[in-house]
């Protein structure tokens, strides 16, 4: 069964502006429009945000709704979905497992931080005046947001079980090579 | 009419200038007298009448070619033969001058007028034509007033008037006048059948109208051409001036400060529309690089925290995990397998222990996965700093200084972006600005509109000028082909027009040709029967005089003469022949005056009651005794007697034994006087001793008549008057 993210109508205004309409060719019109061509790439766009923002919600039901496959074939949609997933799993692989329900887990990590990341947006928008550019808006958002470095520390801190095989050749001093 | 006068130079016999013979006009003594022995030239006198009139000859007269002397030919210089014959009709005298020159093939005739007393410019002598002589002395009427003596032989009226070299019929029909109402109807249905009264195929007037409305198209095209000609020099100094003009006021701008100012406002714009397309790419490049890349600004630290997690299962052993999953899960589904480590058998407690680690042990399908998708986001990653290392060189950002985080790297680079754009968009700003300063109309801006205004009027001037100038030097090509087709166009309009014109008058001609013709017929039968019945009774007047007969003389429509007795056919002596012929020519001699007189006076309405007259027209009778024997003289002598008319009659002294008993009718007398050596007369058998000299006797007077001189070369022939 598919898995859709779903994009609230609330955001309308935001992703209008960010979108830019393959029809407008003028210098103006561009400038007003925004850089993504697509509604997926704003998705995913948002969903970074959203995350670095630890902003995520809930989307209100809507008629504007991306099918999975359409969606992961984004340019880094399915690498965000993916971590977005697996962090809010706590570091559980198996959410990497295969089949629908960790499909729908990471279909719906990118819609909830989406929402998250386009409510951020369209405050922002509402505060910045009606005639903010997509790129201005961008360009506040950078601003405002204070970029975040990652969570992890680069040696293995993560506290996972060892390998029982591995912790039962230890006691048996086996493993004398191994940290 | 009647003869005056005939002189002969040269002709034939008569050497040298004769003396002129003067006939006799008097009406009691109407003879001439010329008295000639054999071989004179008595025929030769006869001929100089008809050569000098009709440059003709009577039938039978030898050596026509051999008109001049021989001792005139055999003097050598200009020879020539010249006979002058005086006329004089109605008191004007006309003289006629025939000449040829031996060394001409034609002769030439002079014919002079001199009126009479009482007419227009009377005693002048005044040219005329050989025609005026014609108008009352016609070619036709040759055979009759010139008549040789062979013919009173030959000719027998009775059983016809034409033949033996003389065609009286036409002679008289001549007189009568009715001949040329004969001929003119010939002609005219002659004419009525010509080739040139033929009518072509009438043409339709359309065809005409067509062919007009052409020529007139044509003639107005060439008008106008003509017309415009006519402009062209006027058209072209106008345009000249005008050029003029416009050369003058395309100098006036100063074309160094234009070009100037015009290279000035282009570079600003070219700034200006520089600029645009500066920002137009650092927005295009600033909107590419946030859709490609501004997502990673955020989603960097997420990436890294998921790759760093998976880095952390993979030293935990989770991925890949160090038992197999699927063993363990063989190992508890077959109890009895050995352990796959000692290879001894397991038991309760190693089969919990399997179970155990088999809960601890990662999904294989995960730990697949968990692997893969770490690979993916370490390519997103690298993918993502290949793509912040272009931009950074597009954007030539010192790589150093770039921060070794992909997400700070990102935003370092959408803000040189973002500086690029506002930077453009400030140099657009003042570009605009720039342009918009120079094009003010504060500043000093020449009328570059103006001055182009100007240079495009003056080429327009140019053009305009050169156009007429072209049209002028090929006006006259153009003047010569409208010509021709104009030409062309007439001529064939003409050509239809007149061919339609043609059709009408012919067939008018034609209707009006056949009703004259028809006329003409009916006028000539009618004056045929009336000249007939004239002719016939002068005919029978004369020839009652000449011979006391109750002979009816009765002429045919042919002119042949039947004698009758008691309304039956009587065949004529020899004699009564002669007499016949000679009233003949008597009777035509004598109606002709008169007739010419109704003919002149249009008096056709006394046809049929004409008679003989005191006038008649003169005839020449050349020796008519020479071929009759004694039995008739006596009958040609009173018919020549009776004959009331100028006779000019040439006879041998021979005869003057019968002349004399109508001597008192003879006006005047001329011997032919012969000077021959004995050779010359010599025939076969004679000698020349025998020959003497002659004289002639004429009322009592001695004449030469023929002279032995055996010092003339030749014979000659003198005219010497009694």
């Amino acid at each position: 069964m598919a898995a859709y993210l779903t994009i609230d109508s609330a955001h309308q205004a935001v992703v209008d502006l960010l979108v830019s309409s393959s029809r407008t060719s003028s210098l103006a019109a561009r400038a007003k429009t925004g850089p993504f061509s697509e509604l997926r790439q704003v998705a995913v766009f948002a969903a970074a945000l959203g995350a670095t923002l630890n902003r995520d919600r809930l989307p209100a039901p809507s008629d504007q709704k991306i099918r999975d496959t359409v969606l992961l074939d984004a340019k880094g949609a399915l690498e965000l979905s993916f971590a977005l997933a697996y962090r809010r799993a706590n570091w559980d692989l198996a959410v990497i497992a295969d089949g629908e329900e960790s499909l729908a887990a990471r279909v719906s990590a990118l819609e909830e931080y989406a929402c998250g990341g386009l409510d951020f947006l369209s405050e922002r928008l509402i505060d910045l005046g009606a005639t903010t550019s997509a790129l201005e808006l961008l360009m506040d958002a950078k601003k405002q947001v204070t970029l975040r470095d990652t969570e992890l520390p680069a040696s293995d801190t993560i506290d996972h079980d060892e390998d029982p095989v591995i912790s039962a050749l230890r006691r048996r001093g086996k493993l004398r090579n191994i940290p | 009419m009647h003869f005056v006068s005939l002189r002969m130079h040269n002709w034939r016999q008569y050497l040298g200038t004769q003396e002129p013979i003067f006939f006799s006009t008097d009406p009691d003594k109407p003879i001439t007298l010329l008295l000639g022995p054999n071989g004179s030239g008595k025929t030769g006198l006869l001929n100089a009448f008809t050569w000098c009139l009709y440059e003709d000859f009577t039938a039978g007269f030898g050596q026509p070619e051999s008109l001049i002397h021989d001792l005139a030919v055999a003097a050598g210089g200009d020879p020539y033969v010249e006979v002058e014959l005086t006329l004089d009709d109605d008191g004007d005298e006309f003289t006629v001058t025939r000449r040829r020159r031996l060394i001409d093939d034609h002769s030439t005739v002079r014919v002079t007028r001199r009126p009479g007393s009482g007419k227009a410019r009377a005693g002048e002598t005044l040219e005329a034509s050989v025609n005026d002589v014609y108008n009352f002395l016609p070619r036709s009427l040759k055979d009759v007033f010139f008549f040789p003596a062979e013919s009173l032989q030959t000719l027998s009226i009775t059983d016809g008037v034409v033949g033996h070299g003389l065609d009286l019929r036409k002679a008289v029909e001549s007189l009568l006048g009715f001949d040329t109402y004969t001929r003119a109807s010939s002609n005219l249905n002659t004419a009525v059948q010509a080739n040139m009264l033929r009518t072509a195929q009438q043409l339709r007037d359309q065809t005409i109208e067509a062919a007009k409305t052409r020529w007139e198209e044509t003639k107005q095209e060439l008008d106008l051409l003509r017309q415009r000609r006519l402009q062209l020099p006027d058209l072209i100094a106008q345009a000249k001036d005008e050029l003029d003009r416009a050369t003058e006021k395309e100098r006036e701008h100063d074309e160094a400060a234009i070009e100037a100012w015009v290279t000035e406002r282009d570079r600003l714009r070219e700034d200006r529309d520089g600029a645009k397309n500066a920002l137009e790419a650092a927005q295009t490049r600033i909107n590419g690089f946030v859709r490609e890349t501004h997502h990673a600004l955020y989603a960097d630290a997420v990436i890294e925290d998921a790759v760093r997690a998976l880095n952390a299962a993979e030293r935990g052993g989770k991925i890949p995990p160090s038992v197999s999953s699927d063993i363990l899960d063989r190992l508890l589904e077959e109890p009895d397998l050995p352990c796959v480590v000692c290879g001894r058998p397991m038991d309760d407690e190693a089969h919990e222990y399997v179970s155990f680690l088999r809960d601890q042990v990662t999904d294989s399908n995960v730990a697949a996965n968990a692997m893969n998708i770490r690979g993916q986001l370490r390519t997103w990653q690298r993918t993502l700093r290949q793509q912040a290392a272009d931009a950074a060189q597009a954007l030539d950002v010192d790589a150093d200084s770039l921060p070794v985080a992909l997400g700070g790297l990102i935003s370092r680079l959408t803000d040189a972006a973002d500086d690029n754009v506002i930077a453009a968009r400030a140099a657009l700003t003042e570009a605009e600005a720039a342009l918009a300063e120079f094009e003010s109309e504060d500043r000093d801006v020449p009328d570059a509109d103006a001055s182009q205004k100007a240079v495009a009027h003056l080429r327009g001037c140019e053009r305009h000028h050169n156009e007429l100038v072209r049209e002028l030097d090929g006006m006259q090509a153009a003047l010569d082909e409208a010509a021709t087709r104009e030409n062309a166009a007439k001529l064939d309009y003409e050509k239809k027009a007149q061919k339609q014109q043609e059709y009408h008058q012919k067939q008018v001609v034609q209707t009006l040709l056949s009703d004259t013709a028809e006329v003409f017929d009916r006028i000539a039968q009618e004056m045929k029967r009336y000249g007939q019945q004239d002719f016939q009774r002068a005919l029978n007047q004369l020839y009652r005089q000449m011979i006391n007969k109750p002979y009816k003389l009765e002429v045919a429509e042919n002119f042949m003469v039947r004698v009758l007795v008691n309304d039956k056919d009587r065949a004529p002596s020899q004699s009564e022949k002669t007499a016949l012929t000679i009233a003949f020519l008597g009777a035509v001699a004598g109606l002709a005056p008169q007739y010419r007189s109704i003919l002149t006076r249009e008096g056709l309405g006394d046809m049929g009651n004409v008679r003989l007259g005191k006038d008649a027209f003169p005839v020449v009778l050349d020796a008519p005794y020479s071929p009759f024997d004694e039995t008739y003289a006596g009958t040609i002598t009173n018919a020549i007697g009776d004959l009331a008319t100028q006779l000019v009659l040439t006879t041998s002294k021979d005869s003057l034994r019968h002349i004399n008993k109508i001597g008192d009718r003879v006006g005047r007398a001329y011997v032919l006087h012969v000077r021959t050596n004995s050779e010359s007369l010599a025939t076969e058998g004679d000698s020349a001793r025998d020959f003497v000299n002659e004289v002639v006797e004429w009322r009592g007077k001695s004449q030469p008549y023929v002279t032995i001189d055996e010092s003339v070369p030749d014979v000659t022939t003198n005219i010497e008057a009694c």
